[in-house]
């Protein structure tokens, strides 16, 4: 019997001892956590995981969970179809302000 | 397949003795029904030859053709044990950075490999004519959103918080919530337990104290604001600096907000520990919906619960009204009197245990194991295992965040407030609209937005 793994991140399938082995390959940002393990990235965008990430990361860079802050939630919160997206009239996200990573 | 109507497609799968509905993409494991309102991926599956359909939202039909969205085989036991050790020998971030490059092997993976998994298969093309038309003519703004404009108080979630702002806002408003009802994740819930039908509440007073609150703030917002209400609505993204995308069933909805309320409530936390994805395992919020919108059957199931708070001892109660065995396990200190209620009901109850692992034992049953907490007496090797048909566990839930982030409000990870939260209750955005935070979402325990007024302070 395989012993189950703790999952930090459901969507993209990413365990709690994935994230630390990445935290050991040297990525010690959110942001690039986010890109090399798939935390986050996944279809409810980190509603499952980010607080959970954050602390963890915290943790292993001794840090307050205060001082890790948020990656980008990409819109929209549910999928639709490329029509509904195209019609849509809402604004360049290119004019948008850069969120902070 | 036959099962009862006026469901969802993920809960007659369940009461079929389904619970089983995805494999996750990398390990293989099983998945099912897990937030039941639509935010996570465990309840994906294809329908009617649509992919990535949330199955936990779809009512049934007749004839519907459900399939999960990989090959079965593939995910065979041997195969399974396989990928779980042999993941081990590949980087974290392996699965979908790899086989890019040269052409022909990026062709065999995409073409091949992947589709083995069941991941990334397209809608069948004879269901395209059914997806939403394109607009005709030139003109691409005719459909299919329809314009709210501009909206002087703009709240989302209808629970208490968002109800006492319906009430105090002036102007033109708009209250959405994903409920068909206002009130909140609770309120069907409290009403049924505070209902004619319901139990002698004598025992467990907050949870009588939180209908009486909230049953007249729902009536009071009927009577003056019910025509305000969009029910069955969910806010899907924020543009900056105030647009909002709503989705009303399967009709988009673009708004502008002079001042947003953002009321949405927290989502369940289930805990980091070994087995936390197995099916069967799922919060309180997702257990109200399953109860009290989907009609889920529980009669003479065992069903664990873990955690403290408001939502464990709602989630006792209306489970033991439902016909279901109880067995708690009470993590944290205080609600002594409920505690007490519980042993003099006959339900099972243990204290001083924290959760260490769940395994899934068979198909539709699970087990937990659980070692003594840091302070309880005892040898510290010492386990008990339970077994019981699904668990429930009540943590403090994480605030809801996603919309006011893309809006442009700060959010910092503030662990006692249960996760990322905003640092100010309200905050003003660059175009000169607002966003003001209030209930769950803004960090409060349900238990104040049941019992106190809500301006007390966070604890």
């Amino acid at each position: 019997m395989i012993r189950p793994k703790t999952f930090l991140c459901r969507c993209e399938d990413v365990t709690l001892d994935e994230f630390r082995q990445a935290f050991r390959e040297g990525f010690s940002e959110m942001e690039s956590l986010k890109r090399y393990t798939g935390v986050g990235t996944g279809f409810c965008q980190g509603k499952g995981c980010l607080s959970e990430a954050a602390c963890e990361l915290a943790e292993l860079r001794d840090l307050g969970p205060d001082q890790i802050r948020l990656t980008n939630i990409r819109p929209p919160a549910e999928s639709m179809t490329f029509g509904q997206l195209a019609a849509l009239d809402i604004p360049d996200p290119a004019e948008q302000p850069e969120v902070e990573s | 397949m036959e099962c009862r109507a006026d469901t969802t497609v993920a809960v007659a799968l369940w009461e079929n003795g389904i619970r089983h509905l995805s494999h996750s993409h990398k390990y293989g494991n099983h998945r099912g029904l897990t937030c039941a309102r639509g935010h996570c991926t465990a309840c994906l599956m294809r329908v009617d030859g649509i992919p990535n359909v949330r199955t936990c939202e779809l009512p049934i039909q007749d004839g519907m053709k459900i399939e999960k969205q990989d090959a079965g085989a593939f995910y065979a036991p041997p195969m399974q044990k396989m990928l779980s050790i042999g993941g081990r020998l590949f980087p974290v971030g392996f699965y979908y950075k790899w086989f890019t490059k040269p052409v022909p092997v990026s062709r065999l993976f995409l073409d091949t490999i992947r589709p083995l998994t069941g991941v990334g298969r397209l809608p069948e093309k004879t269901h395209l004519p059914e997806l939403p038309a394109a607009p005709e003519g030139d003109d691409p703004g005719t459909a299919p959103a329809t314009d709210l404009g501009r909206i002087d108080t703009l709240i989302i979630g209808a629970g208490p918080a968002g109800l006492e702002q319906a009430l105090e806002a002036s102007g033109q408003l708009l209250v959405v919530d994903d409920h068909a009802q206002p009130g909140g994740q609770r309120y069907l819930t409290l009403k049924e337990l505070n209902g004619p039908d319901g139990p002698n509440l004598d025992r467990f007073p907050v949870l009588a104290a939180a209908w009486r609150k909230l049953d007249p703030l729902v009536q009071r917002f009927q009577a003056e604001r019910g025509t305000d209400f969009r029910g069955g609505a969910k806010a899907i993204a924020g543009y900056a600096p105030s647009g909002i995308l709503l989705k009303d069933q399967n009709t988009l909805l673009t708004a502008t907000f002079g001042r947003l309320v953002w009321s949405a409530g927290a989502l369940d936390t289930l805990g980091l520990f070994p087995g936390n994805d197995t099916p069967g395992l799922i919060g309180p919020r997702a257990l109200y919906r399953l109860l009290t919108r989907d009609g889920m059957d529980v009669q003479n199931k065992r069903v664990l619960l873990v955690g403290s708070g408001l939502d464990l001892w709602l989630s006792a109660a209306v489970l033991a009204h439902r016909g279901a065995v109880v067995s708690l396990v009470v993590t944290g200190s205080g609600w002594q009197s409920e505690v007490s209620a519980a042993v003099d009901l006959g339900w099972q109850l243990t204290t001083g245990l924290q959760l260490a692992e769940v395994k899934p034992l068979g198909h539709n049953r699970i087990e937990a194991v659980f070692t003594p907490g840091r302070t309880s007496p005892g040898p510290a090797d010492s386990q008990l295992r339970l077994q019981a048909d699904f668990a429930v566990i009540c943590q403090r839930g994480k605030p809801t965040y996603d919309i006011p982030y893309q809006l442009g409000a700060d959010m910092v990870n503030q662990p006692a407030r249960g996760g990322f939260t905003s640092p100010e209750p309200e905050v003003e955005l660059s175009g000169g609209s607002t966003i003001a935070f209030h209930g769950e979402a803004a960090g409060l325990l349900p238990v104040d937005m049941a019992t106190l007024s809500p301006t007390s302070e966070i604890p």
